[in-house]
Order: structure tokens, then C-alpha cells, then sequence
């Protein structure tokens, strides 16, 4: 652990700051709002676990009846909604609203109201979607729920889930408007957007591509309401409505949405690899200027998600080569990570090796995503487990490693407590082993013809994939609990936090573990993207020359 | 505190970002109106 201190070690909490239930509840301060993210995607995290859980079980052999079809595809549908709308993508904002004014050296966000009613309506949005169980049944048309199956689907589930999405919509909308005007506008002095953090640099292009994707998923689900209760017939071709209509608009918003949810997973690596290697950032603008090429182009692709529904050939080429192309931004950001990490002085802590265990995963999604971007192939296992196998080692390894390697590495700045470092190394080994369980058999599952979404199978040849992947599932949810079980018993720990244990290098590590309510007393000189790094640096020459 | 030159400006671009949605939601409705009544 390193023990550098700097000027401002200011009281974690003024005598002035309540503690109380209504100050969090009332609160507006950036970092409470961020800890009430993290606290309740966190939550969502293990609900939709347990959902997949529950998925796993279900198919560990052939023809079982742990839970009737028509539930299984509720808890199916509320399994991806969960992880993708309720967790990965509002567990950035989490992070990114404790992280973002710290590393730009501003006092809050630009809207600390605003802040408070994204997170606000990120609960309610959760409460309306999940309220569909108690009344006739959640909505059971899969997390993409595609007409006319979402149209036809009975009661009022998917109306919740709409509703739900909406509300959600509008909590990610306000939170990207109060990023963007943040990063802009409230940057300290000598912190220009060339010397951003490379995680601020990422939340700033999510917050880009939820401004200008998230309106056409609204429009596309008003339509669906609108089909559903209102008698219009957008997606309805027995009225000259389009059916495609709803998988173009949905893909359009939901491609970008998968950038949205990586881009700041990227972040966290390109915060975490310098740090734990001692070295600066191998190429910080090659890096920056990847971030927002894969921004941009992830809103050229949305047309490999629908290979299956027969574009003409140049469409389908077009698609085959724009999505081939986003490996090559892609590819400059693994280039530049392994360049950072090359001849450094590595320490494998808990979040460097979540750091590289992310890697290596993302590594396999990335390169089974080249096999599906070419539509030949993609034709071959539309709609099977080699498709949900690619998912989960992009979308995935995003919450389950880059997500924990940043809880690892910022429990200290935001509780002021360390992990226990035994346990989350244990914890790191439970989950690399039980994610591969998971996911690996699962190309095997898709190449032998399992088809997704099913909630039963016969065929005997997918029994042994499915036995290995229950059992996966299992020991990842293991470790899951170890991470979670060190973070609750690291709170009421005697091991204190230093402001800076690692040796960090961005404006977060200046300030003590937890900042005061105002963050800084003062700010280091800002001349690279590493302030406090150049700072240690200093002081290591000044030292050096004091001792010659 | 926020000064008032960065807060009027972040109202600007808040204002921009908004309308710039609203826009986005709006071209998204009327795709979809063309395509089902054109």
C-alpha cells in the first residue's frame, strides 16, 4: 500500500454533515447520489443473478419443470432487462457521478438537482417494471421484445415494462445532459479536455450516445404502446404497418447502448493498468481518440443484429464491413493496453487482475463478434447459444470484471476502508473459473443448433454443456457473494484507508478517503492527464536533488 | 456555488442537448409514421 499524502487530507465528515436516513434521501451531493447508484444497481445486479440462476437450473438437463414456460420467459425477459438497463448501464452513472467531479476537480455536477432525480426515477423506473409480477405477470417477450410477439403478449406486463423503459429513459437522459454540461463546463483550471482522465473521457461519450440514441428507443416504444393499447398499427403488417420497423429503430438505440455500457468499462481498465503497472498510459491519445471512433461507429452497425431477415446483398456487406471495422479502434485500445502494461513493474492487486481478466475475456467476445459480424456465419447461429455465448464475454466480463476491478480499486476512495486483499484475490480466481464455466460451453450449445430463449430442450447431445454452465453459474454467483460479503464486512473493518493507497495518478487520489463534502481544499498544478502522478514525481526529483 | 457565466452556460448546453432529444424522439415518430402510412 502506498502512503503518500498530500495537502488536502480535509475530515472525511464536517461536523456539519448529517448522517441521518433523510440527508441521503434529500441529498444532491455528487458522491451520496453516486453511493445510492452503486448501492441499488448492485442490488439489481443480484436480483437479475438470481434470475439467471433460476434460467440455469432450469436447463441443467433435459425436459425439467423447475419453472412452467410461460415463467420462464418472464424471468428471461426480466434477466436481460435487469442486467442491461437496471445494472450495467446505471452502474456507470454510479461510478461516474462519485468520479467525474472529483477527476475534473470540480466541487459537484453541474445539476446536482437534476443529479438526485436521475437517481430517483432510476428506482421508480425498477419498481414499475417489477411491479408487473404482483399483478398478471411480467413481460415475457424477451429484453428486445420484437413485435408482433410484444404486441399479442396478454395483460399488462409488457405495458409495465414499456412504461418502466420510459422512465428509465428519462433518468439516463437527465444523467447524460448533467455529464455532458459537467465535463464541459466545470473543469478546473489547467484540466483542458486533452488532459481529461481516460474514465471521464468514456463517460463523456456514454453520456453522448445516450443523448442522441436514447430518443429513438422512446419513440420506438411509444409506437409499441401505442399498438398495444391505442388500436395504430406501426408494426402491425396487416394494417401497412412494418414489423421490421420496431428491430431497426430498437437496434439502432440498442448498438450504441452496447458501446454505452463498455465505453466506461474501457475507462476503468485505462484508469487501473498505469496505475498497477508504474508507467503512464501507453498512448493516451490513441486511446481518446478510439474511445470516440468506437462512439461514431457504433451507430453505423445496427443492421448486424438482423442479418437473419433477409437484406439485399450490398446492405449486408455494408453492415459485415462497418461492424469488422469498430475491431480496429477496438484492437488500438488492447494494442495501447498491453503497451502500458509491457516492461512495467506489475503488482497484481485485486483490480489490476480483474483489469487483465477482463481483457483476456473481452478479448474471446471481440473475436467471436468478428465471426458473427460476417453474415454467412451469423446466418448459421442466428438465434442460438453461440450468440448469447458472445454476449456475455462483451456485455458480460463488463459488469462482472471492469465493473469489479473499479470497486476494487475505489472501495478505499469511497469508503475510506480497504477489502480484505486475501478474499478478493480468492474472489477474482471464483469468478474467472465460474465465468468460464458459464459462458464457454455455451459456443458449443450454439454450434450443435440449441436455439436461445427456450425453456426446455429433449436433444441429449446439449446435456453435457448445459450440466457444465449450471454448475458455472453456481460458482460465479460464489464468488459474486464473496466480493460482496468482503465489501460489507470491509465497512465495519478496522483497516482505514490512506487518501491515496495505491499510488493513483487522476485528481480523486489528491483528495482524502472519503473526500470531504467539498472535495478539495485545493488542487495540484493540472499539466497532464496524471496531475497527482507528475506531483509524486516532482517530489521524488526535488527529493533525489536535496539528497545529491 | 457555481459563477454565473458557468452556470448560464451550462443551462445553454443543457437547453441545446434537450431540444437536440426532443428532436431525435420527434424524427423517430414521424420515420415511423411515414413507414406504416406512407
Amino acid at each position: 500500500m502506498v502512503t503518500e499524502t498530500y495537502p488536502t487530507q480535509a475530515p472525511a465528515a464536517p461536523a456539519t454533515r448529517s448522517d441521518g436516513l433523510w440527508s441521503w434521501i434529500s441529498t444532491v451531493d455528487h458522491k451520496r447520489i453516486g453511493i445510492m447508484y452503486l448501492i441499488l444497481t448492485f442490488f439489481f445486479f443480484l436480483v437479475g443473478g438470481v434470475f439467471a440462476l433460476v434460467l440455469r437450473l432450469q436447463l441443467s438437463g433435459p425436459s425439467k419443470t423447475l419453472v412452467s414456460p410461460e415463467i420462464y420467459d418472464q424471468i428471461m425477459t426480466m434477466h436481460g432487462t435487469t442486467m442491461i438497463f437496471l445494472f450495467v448501464v446505471p452502474v456507470m452513472a454510479g461510478f461516474g457521478n462519485y468520479l467525474v467531479p472529483l477527476q475534473i476537480g470540480a466541487r459537484d455536477m453541474a445539476f446536482p438537482r437534476l443529479n438526485a432525480l436521475s437517481f430517483w426515477l432510476l428506482l421508480f423506473g425498477g419498481m414499475v417494471m417489477y411491479s408487473s409480477f404482483l399483478w398478471t405477470g411480467a413481460a415475457d417477450a424477451g429484453w428486445t421484445s420484437y413485435p408482433p410477439l410484444s404486441v399479442q403478449s396478454p395483460g399488462h406486463g409488457q405495458d409495465l415494462w414499456i412504461v418502466g423503459l420510459h422512465i428509465l429513459g428519462i433518468s439516463s437522459f437527465v444523467g447524460a445532459l448533467n455529464f455532458i454540461c459537467t465535463i464541459h463546463n466545470m473543469r478546473a483550471p489547467g484540466m483542458r479536455m486533452s488532459r481529461l482522465p481516460l474514465f471521464t473521457w468514456t463517460i463523456d461519450m456514454y453520456a453522448f450516445m445516450i443523448v442522441a440514441a436514447g430518443p429513438v428507443l422512446a419513440g420506438a416504444l411509444t409506437m409499441l404502446l401505442l399498438d398495444r393499447n391505442y388500436g395504430t398499427h406501426f408494426y402491425n403488417p396487416d394494417h401497412n404497418g412494418n414489423v421490421l420497423l420496431y428491430q431497426h429503430l430498437f437496434w439502432f438505440y440498442s448498438h450504441p447502448v452496447v458501446y454505452v455500457m463498455a465505453l466506461p468499462g474501457f475507462g476503468m481498465i485505462s484508469e487501473i493498468l498505469p496505475v498497477f503497472s508504474r508507467k503512464p498510459l501507453f498512448g493516451y491519445r490513441a486511446l481518446v481518440y478510439s474511445t470516440v471512433a468506437i462512439a461514431f461507429l457504433g451507430f453505423l452497425v445496427w443492421g448486424h443484429h438482423m442479418f437473419a431477415v433477409g437484406f439485399s446483398e450490398p446492405v449486408q456487406i455494408w453492415f459485415m464491413l462497418a461492424s469488422m471495422s469498430i475491431a480496429v479502434p477496438t484492437g488500438v485500445k488492447i494494442f495501447n493496453w498491453i503497451g502500458t502494461m509491457w516492461m512495467g513493474q506489475l503488482r497484481f492487486e485485486p483490480p489490476m487482475l480483474f483489469a487483465v481478466g477482463f481483457i483476456g475475456l473481452f478479448l474471446i467476445g471481440g473475436l467471436s463478434g468478428i465471426m458473427l459480424a460476417i453474415y454467412p456465419i451469423d446466418q448459421q447461429v442466428t438465434d442460438t447459444y453461440f450468440v448469447v455465448a458472445h454476449f456475455h464475454y462483451v456485455l458480460g466480463t463488463v459488469p462482472v470484471f471492469a465493473v469489479m476491478a473499479g470497486l476494487h480499486y475505489w472501495f478505499p476512495k469511497i469508503t475510506g476502508k480497504m477489502l480484505d486483499r486475501r478474499l478478493a484475490l480468492q474472489s477474482f480466481w471464483v469468478i474467472f473459473i465460474g465465468f468460464n464455466m458459464t459462458f464457454f460451453p455455451m459456443h458449443g450449445m450454439g454450434l450443435s443448433g440449441m436455439p436461445r430463449r427456450i425453456a426446455t430442450y429433449t436433444n441429449s447431445s446439449w446435456t453435457i454443456y448445459n450440466q457444465i454452465a449450471t454448475l458455472g453459474s453456481i460458482v460465479l454467483a460464489v464468488g459474486v457473494l464473496m466480493v460482496m460479503w468482503n465489501v460489507l464486512s470491509s465497512l465495519r473493518s478496522s483497516r482505514t484507508a490512506p487518501a491515496d493507497p495505491w499510488g493513483g495518478y487522476s485528481l480523486e487520489w489528491y483528495t482524502s478517503s472519503p473526500p470531504p463534502a467539498h472535495n478539495f481544499d485545493d488542487l495540484p498544478p493540472i499539466r497532464s492527464e496524471r496531475p497527482v502522478y507528475d506531483l509524486r514525481r516532482e517530489r521524488a526529483l526535488a527529493r533525489e536533488g536535496a539528497a545529491s | 456555488m457555481i459563477d454565473k457565466p458557468t452556470a448560464t452556460r451550462n443551462l445553454k448546453l443543457a437547453l441545446v442537448l434537450s431540444i437536440l432529444g426532443v428532436l431525435i424522439f420527434a424524427a423517430t415518430m414521424i420515420v415511423g409514421v411515414i413507414v406504416s402510412h406512407g
